[in-house]
């Protein structure tokens, strides 16, 4: 294909806005697939994906389409992931386009993950095509959303195309638009071959399938071909697009999206942002942008029944697979035996990945408080980074520890601003901007301690805002807090899952909340059980779970044996669904209840 | 002398009572004629039908009331069930207040009935009617007086405690009152919210409210009063003078076999458990029997046996299973023993703690 009729794009919107249906309509009016093929929400593979409204996996979809200039053109609609957690691999899906459609929603409005993906396709110099959607809407605010889009993201009202997904409206005007708007592809090394990794899959049958972007040269099978970061060398085996359905294709040249497929073991192999050339005559350099992804997000996973270790290893060793940027290593618990540290870009994946061992692989899990990464300066100088308060070193030879800060972009109704600066400031955060942006939004612009939003933030916004609320972030680096390790003990023994480092002035509030949640949440047992919540090994807390009234059953004769035999069984069964921390069990709840305290 | 072959344990389950209690999870049908007449062809045949691997040493009839028999139909099923060989030196029939006539009891202990056991429940005429007993305390002593009247010299009582509204003040006199009859015997059940019962309904609707710290003090309460008066608490629910303890329950919680006739009764006979379907206006039949391995009888062994104060000897278990229970066991018993819940001298058993959580208990050995 010439390049001159090849146009990448990918669609920037924020959840429910109406970029699935969007990308179905346009599937649809280019003949990709036939009406009656539609699934609904075609590009969201994943269940959790669909019942979340969110994409975390994003497939490129080719298609084709006779232009009212009456020339054919290739269109490639990159997917992106549209949460923020996933920056990097919007960064690079971003990367493969030369443009994007903005999606935002005619009632609903710019929303906060829409400025902080339209400052990502800016900053790749993207060409932005402005779509409002959901017109039909009789609560649309056309107007206002326009004005929402020259103010608060600059760009001129007249660019703005009107339209209505759901009723086929204004696609053809997109589908113009975005040939007549959007650059062709430029090779810039023609003389060798560079592409693009934004993505890889694991496929069972086939291995790794890598989605490429190609800037310049060509690959086809048979190619020798070296991924730079990685310098690991492959036969491509095949090469194709997705129509949506994957079909082979002969080649993939200058300009061209899809996927390749070489004996690629795991995903791990595969970076995204790594280049890929030729193995015999490699590129001067490699495609720019690229960075090793590193967790931000830390917690424990483990298995409620000891004996299923070897199990939970297996899932999490298949959900990497798919999924490089989780990453996780053995390791062990005082209270909670052998399990695994897991690493997260954020907090959205580290919902989703204990999501899917719940619900796709049927683990019984236990996760611990989230930690973030703290920087530790130790009395003599020496640094090291704690992902896990466990591994805090004594108080007395801390000098300092620093936590890492976002910038958060919060948007609420007018009326619940005092009430959302309130948690900002409770939160340890600083309002810097309060922006209006149309007759009943603000927008606050907050610096914050990431650990502050860690657990439940998101769901305070939600609740302040009556659901109209929305949040996004972005790192802004390290700063030095005030910060102490706190630690609940059951029977005088310290459970560790139960530790987290937090703020000195919160640290004797929130120890007090935890163990009078705990008291609540753990049940009575055959002796009484002490809860105690230290700071730095001071008892600052104490609650007791009084030991079990009665419980024995009156009647027990030759009829009854059975049936209490069984309840019996029932009761144990229960028990074992408990960790056993020492003599005490405690149920799974309460692991979840100390994510809640605050 | 040759020991009698044959299964020493009978229980006879009448499945009818004049009026159904809220709390009552036993199968039992209102009292009407031809129901009865059936009933009682039907326990009979079935009586035939084992008689000959039976040679009793005690026999339980229960229910339900049996005396909500008619004299005629109950001395019909008595005459069946002394008819065959053994030695019963214990004959229970459990009553209700209002159905003991002076004639029926006289006819009942001449055809070998020699305990009674009286469904007394208080002596509070408040707590009675939560109950939805329909007798009065007056009715009880009246009861027990015909009882002794008609000649029988073993008499128990049943009562409940841990009621909805129930004092404990209300609950001493109850025991008080219940020790001015004189009985052997007296039982004394924690009211427990069964399944598929009015009060269990009302219970999960916060209707009823239980009391946990309430029934603990009112169970020591009992402890303390009827020890007091030379009554044995020989297993959690179970007071006797000495030598009037039940043989029949003592025979479930030593695990001996025993046969179970009438509809939902339950027979455990050499390592197979079968219980019958409860009575469709037709009859009843055997449902599948359930195999009992040796680890499961070695389990009730221990949570039945724990209940006792006689508790379970590790001799004497080790004989019916091959292994002592600190074999298999270990962690748990060390664990319990050293939370003051278990004693081990001389025999496993539970201490007054233990018995309060007796149910938790076992959950460690099944």
């Amino acid at each position: 294909m010439d390049p001159a009729h090849i146009r990448n794009f990918c669609i920037i919107a924020h959840i429910d806005h109406g970029k699935t249906t969007l990308s179905d309509r346009l599937l649809q009016m280019t003949g990709t697939i036939l009406l009656r093929d539609m699934r609904e929400q075609l590009l969201d593979g994943m269940d959790l994906e669909r019942e979340r409204g969110i994409t975390i996996k994003a497939h490129p979809v080719r298609m084709h389409y006779k232009g009212k200039d009456g020339e054919e053109y290739e269109l490639n609609l990159i997917d992106t992931p549209g949460h923020v957690d996933f920056a990097y691999e919007v960064s690079r899906s971003l990367s493969a386009c030369e443009g994007a459609l903005l999606i935002v929603d005619a009632a609903q409005g710019v929303e906060a993950q829409t400025v902080a993906n339209v400052h990502l396709a800016m900053k790749q110099k993207l060409t932005i095509i402005p779509v409002i959607n959901k017109i039909d809407l009789p609560n649309a605010d056309v107007p206002s959303v326009l004005r929402q889009i020259e103010d608060i993201l600059a760009m001129p009202a007249e660019d703005v195309i009107m339209a209505s997904a759901k009723m086929g409206q204004g696609i053809e005007e997109i589908l113009e638009a975005v040939i007549k708007r959007i650059p062709a592809p430029r090779s810039h090394e023609p003389d060798s071959l560079r592409a693009l990794v934004f993505d890889s899959m694991f496929d069972t049958y086939r291995g790794v399938v890598t989605h490429v972007r190609v800037f310049d040269g060509e690959m086809r099978p048979g190619t020798l071909v070296r991924l730079m970061r990685s310098k690991v060398d492959y036969e491509v085996k095949e090469v194709g697009a997705f129509n949506p359905a994957p079909v082979r294709q002969e080649s993939l040249g200058s300009g061209q999206v899809g996927y390749v497929i070489a004996n690629i073991k795991t995903t791990a192999e595969v970076k995204i942002g790594d280049t890929i050339t030729l193995t015999r005559k490699p590129a001067k350099q490699p495609l720019p942008g690229f960075l090793e992804v590193h967790p931000m997000v830390f917690s424990g996973i483990y298995p409620i029944d000891t004996s299923n270790y070897e199990h939970l290893k297996g899932c999490m060793g298949k959900l990497q697979l798919n999924d490089s940027a989780f990453v996780y290593q053995a390791e062990s618990s005082i209270a909670l035996g052998f399990g695994f540290r897991c690493g997260f870009l954020g907090l959205l994946h580290m919902e989703i990945i204990q999501e899917r061992l719940r619900r796709e692989y049927q683990q019984d899990i236990i996760a611990t408080y989230p930690s973030v990464i703290y920087r530790i300066t130790k009395t003599n100088k020496e640094t090291l980074e704690v992902d896990n308060p466990v591994h805090l070193p004594d108080p007395s030879v801390i000098e300092s520890i620093e936590e890492p800060f976002v910038k958060a972009f919060i948007m609420i109704p007018n009326s619940e601003i005092g009430a959302m600066m309130a948690l900002v400031l409770d939160r340890r955060g600083i309002c810097h901007n309060t922006e209006t942006l149309d007759n009943r939004r603000v927008m606050l612009t907050c610096e914050m301690p990431l650990n502050e939003i860690l657990v439940d933030f998101n769901d305070k916004l939600k609740s302040i805002s009556r659901g109209y609320g929305s949040m996004d972030y972005e790192q802004i680096g390290y700063r030095e807090g005030d910060l102490v390790k706190l630690d609940i003990l059951v029977n005088g023994e310290p459970v560790d899952a139960f530790s987290c480092i937090v703020h000195r002035s919160k640290a004797e509030t929130r120890g007090r909340a935890l163990a009078l949640r705990l008291k609540e949440v753990i049940p009575s047992q055959l002796f009484q059980v002490a809860i105690q919540a230290a700071i730095g090994g001071k008892i600052i807390a104490r609650e007791t779970v009084k030991a079990m009234g009665k419980n024995v059953t009156a009647k027990c004769y030759g009829g009854d044996i059975t049936r209490k035999r069984k309840l019996w069984e029932k009761q144990k069964e229960g028990k074992k669904r408990m960790k056993s921390v020492g003599t005490v069990n405690i149920p799974q709840e309460a692991f979840i209840e100390v994510l809640k305290t605050n | 002398m040759i020991p009698a072959m044959g299964i020493r344990h009978l229980y006879i389950h009448v499945p009818f009572c004049p009026h159904i209690c809220p709390y009552c999870s036993f199968h039992v049908l209102p009292a009407r004629r031809e129901g009865a007449r059936r009933t009682v062809d039907l326990l009979i045949q079935e009586h035939r039908s084992i008689a000959h691997d039976l040679h009793p040493d005690t026999i339980f009839l229960g229910g339900g009331t049996p005396t909500a028999l008619s004299t005629e139909m109950l001395r019909e099923l008595l005459a069946q069930v002394a008819g065959v060989p053994g030695n019963p030196v214990e004959f229970t029939s459990e009553c209700n207040p209002s159905t003991l006539p002076l004639p029926k009891a006289a006819m009942m202990l001449s055809l070998g009935v020699n305990r009674i056991s009286i469904g007394a429940q208080s002596f509070d005429s408040a707590t009675l009617k939560i109950l939805g007993r329909t007798h009065s305390a007056d009715a009880i002593r009246a009861c027990v007086k015909t009882a002794r009247d008609a000649g029988f010299r073993n008499i128990n009582l049943d009562l409940i405690f841990g009621v909805p509204g129930q004092t404990p003040a209300s609950w001493r006199q109850t025991i008080e009152a219940a020790l001015s009859l004189k009985p052997q015997h007296i039982s004394c059940y924690g009211l427990t919210y069964e399944e598929d019962t009015d009060f269990f309904r009302r219970h999960q609707q916060g209707d009823l409210k239980s009391d946990g710290a309430l029934e603990q003090e009112m169970f020591h309460a009992a402890d303390r009063l009827l020890t007091r008066e030379g009554f044995h608490h020989y297993e959690i629910s179970n007071y006797a003078l000495p030598g009037f303890e039940s043989r029949h329950n003592q025979s479930y919680w030593r695990g001996e076999d025993y046969y179970g006739i009438g509809p939902s009764a339950v027979s455990t006979v050499r390592g197979k458990r079968i219980t019958n379907s409860r009575f469709d206006g037709q009859g009843w039949m055997p449902e599948p029997a359930e195999n009992l391995s040796r680890d499961t009888l070695a389990s009730e062994r221990m949570a039945l046996g724990l209940r006792t104060s006689e508790g379970v000897d590790e001799a004497d278990f080790a004989s019916h299973f091959g292994f002592r229970p600190v074999e298999k066991w270990k962690r748990e018993i060390q664990w319990l023993i050293r939370g003051g819940l278990m004693s081990d001298n001389p025999t496993l058993q539970l201490t007054q703690r233990g018995r309060e959580v007796a149910d938790e208990v076992a959950t460690h050995f099944v």
